[in-house]
């Protein structure tokens, strides 16, 4: 479904992904796991096109994204949700919505999608007349997802869904991001907790220093004594 | 000093007002969603005037119908202006930004200087004399056509940034062009239409001056700073602010004439600019909200 081949990508001088070729395939959940500063932001964002390729090539249901402007890959169903949400903090939760809806098929089933959203994220639909800024943290990562998901994305990459929310937030996001995978949506995940993600994943990858290290099930993986000791904290 | 007098002051402060509202609100509509300071602002209206000038005197265009000429016209300039010269500098440092639309005014200002010369120009409607009197406050019918014709141009704007698609996606993009993109909204194209349509609102305002005031390619800068003052008074960025604050610099200017000398009216006006900069730097309405 997504195959990157053999990208770098450099932000200012500095190389942040060396080489790196991977494939995705429909219907998986793919984790990527990995310190801080290896690059794993970097890496969704140059498949999103908000970062330019050095070199390499990226192709996304047979057809090759690599020059593609950001919205387009929108369209095509490649849908990233940012790290720090991104929502548009004065905008009310259903204009948020909307937005996620603006072009193309999402904006044919416009109307369909946000009652899967509700059904999804009830607690959405009760504060649709609110601003975005006057939600929670775990709302709004809901909205987040939410405004995602009226993109109609056919693979979703999710940027450290869970970073800064109560245990139990992160209890409802993974059973979200498991349900959506089970309804046929294709998962990229990026988390710093790295057992939660990988639990749920059926592959992984490793990536340090721009660099992927290791890669294969997903519990082959969360039972490597590299892996363990440095991202399990077993 | 009587009574009649500030009454006198206070309408025609209103009716200025909002012509201030709606060069205002085009100026906060490229800084909010660009974040682009465009001193040039008030040559899109100097320019606006001059056509409708010429429309009328050569081509025989009453000008208050060169309105549905001047607002595509003004609203194409307005996007060929962003693609060519704004567009590439919209990541670069705000130094280069100023000096652009700073470089674009004084190109402006004397290629009209060198194409229409340096004197005054009006031009004389048959109902430019028609004086609306309500008691003893006298006022041109002109001053309230432009008044009423503002305003309407402004709540149309404002339906549209609250209803439309489109409007909504501006709005959007001023609060996150990242996000924006990641959803799909093609920001380039956005940057485009918000600067067409801030172009646009200048224009307007030029042709509903024309009939008014004078014009010489000098008039952009009154303009342009009174609209800044009033953009910083409402909050950057913020269309309501933009509308409240039109009205209180046209009040603050006309009672500032009227109970000191006609000379003073702007020194009342960057009093409160700088009161403003010192006590509340957010505006009255704070950033960039609606």
């Amino acid at each position: 479904m997504l195959h990157v081949n053999e990208i770098n990508v450099h932000r200012g001088r500095v190389r942040v992904l060396k080489n790196i070729s991977f494939r995705i395939t429909e219907g998986e959940i793919c984790s990527v796991v990995g310190p801080n500063g290896a690059g794993k932001s970097t890496l969704i964002n140059s498949i999103s096109r908000i970062l330019p390729l050095k070199s390499g090539s990226i192709h996304f249901c047979g057809q090759n994204v690599g020059r593609l402007p950001p919205h387009s890959v929108v369209e095509l169903g490649l849908v990233q949700i940012p790290e720090g949400r991104r929502l548009f903090r004065s905008l009310t939760v259903l204009e948020n919505l909307e937005m996620g809806g603006y072009q193309g098929e999402g904006k044919r089933k416009r109307s369909e999608t946000l009652q899967m959203v509700f059904s999804l994220f009830p607690i959405l639909k009760d504060r649709k007349y609110q601003c975005a800024e006057t939600l929670s943290g775990g709302e709004q990562q809901m909205l987040a997802i939410g405004r995602g998901l009226m993109c109609l994305p056919k693979l979703l990459m999710l940027d450290e869904p869970s970073l800064g929310l109560a245990p139990l937030i992160v209890r409802i996001m993974f059973d979200v991001i498991e349900r959506l995978n089970r309804n046929g949506m294709t998962i990229l995940l990026v988390e710093q907790n790295a057992r939660k993600s990988l639990s749920i994943s059926d592959r992984g990858f490793v990536l340090e220093n721009g660099l992927i290290t290791m890669s294969g099930k997903a519990e082959e993986i969360a039972s490597n004594e590299h892996t363990k000791k440095a991202y399990l904290g077993l | 000093m009587n009574l009649d007098t500030i009454f006198q002051a206070l309408v025609s402060g209103i009716l200025t007002g909002g012509l201030f509202a709606l060069v205002a609100i085009g100026l906060t509509m490229i800084l909010g969603v660009l974040k682009i300071v465009n001193f040039a602002h008030g040559e899109f209206l100097m320019l606006g005037m001059y056509l409708t000038y010429y429309c009328y005197n050569v081509l025989g265009i009453d000008p208050y119908l060169c309105l549905l000429i001047s607002i595509p016209i003004f609203f194409l300039f307005g996007v060929a202006i962003q693609r060519i010269l704004i567009n590439p500098v919209l990541k670069s440092p705000m130094e280069i930004q100023i000096l652009l639309t700073l470089g674009l005014f004084f190109f402006l200002q004397n290629a009209a200087l060198f194409f229409f010369g340096p004197y005054l120009k009006s031009i004389k409607t048959g109902y430019a004399r028609a004086i609306i009197s309500i008691g003893s406050v006298n006022f041109s019918s002109t001053k309230l056509i432009m008044f009423l014709f503002s305003i309407a141009f402004t709540l149309v704007l404002y339906v549209f940034l609250k209803k439309s698609d489109l409007g909504k996606a501006i709005r959007a993009c001023s609060e996150d062009s990242y996000g924006a993109m990641l959803v799909g909204i093609n920001v380039r194209n956005v940057y485009m239409i918000a600067f067409g349509i801030g172009t646009a609102c200048a224009g307007a305002a030029g042709t509903l001056l024309m009939p008014v005031y004078y014009v010489d390619p000098y008039i952009g800068l009154t303009f342009v700073m009174t609209a800044f003052v009033v953009v910083v008074l409402g909050g950057m960025g913020n269309y309501i602010g933009a509308l409240v604050g039109g009205f209180i610099i046209g009040l603050t200017e006309s009672l500032g004439a009227a109970l000191f000398t006609a000379s003073l009216k702007q020194l009342a006006t960057f009093v409160i600019f700088i009161l403003i900069l010192l006590l509340r730097p957010t505006g009255l309405f704070g950033a960039r909200r609606m």
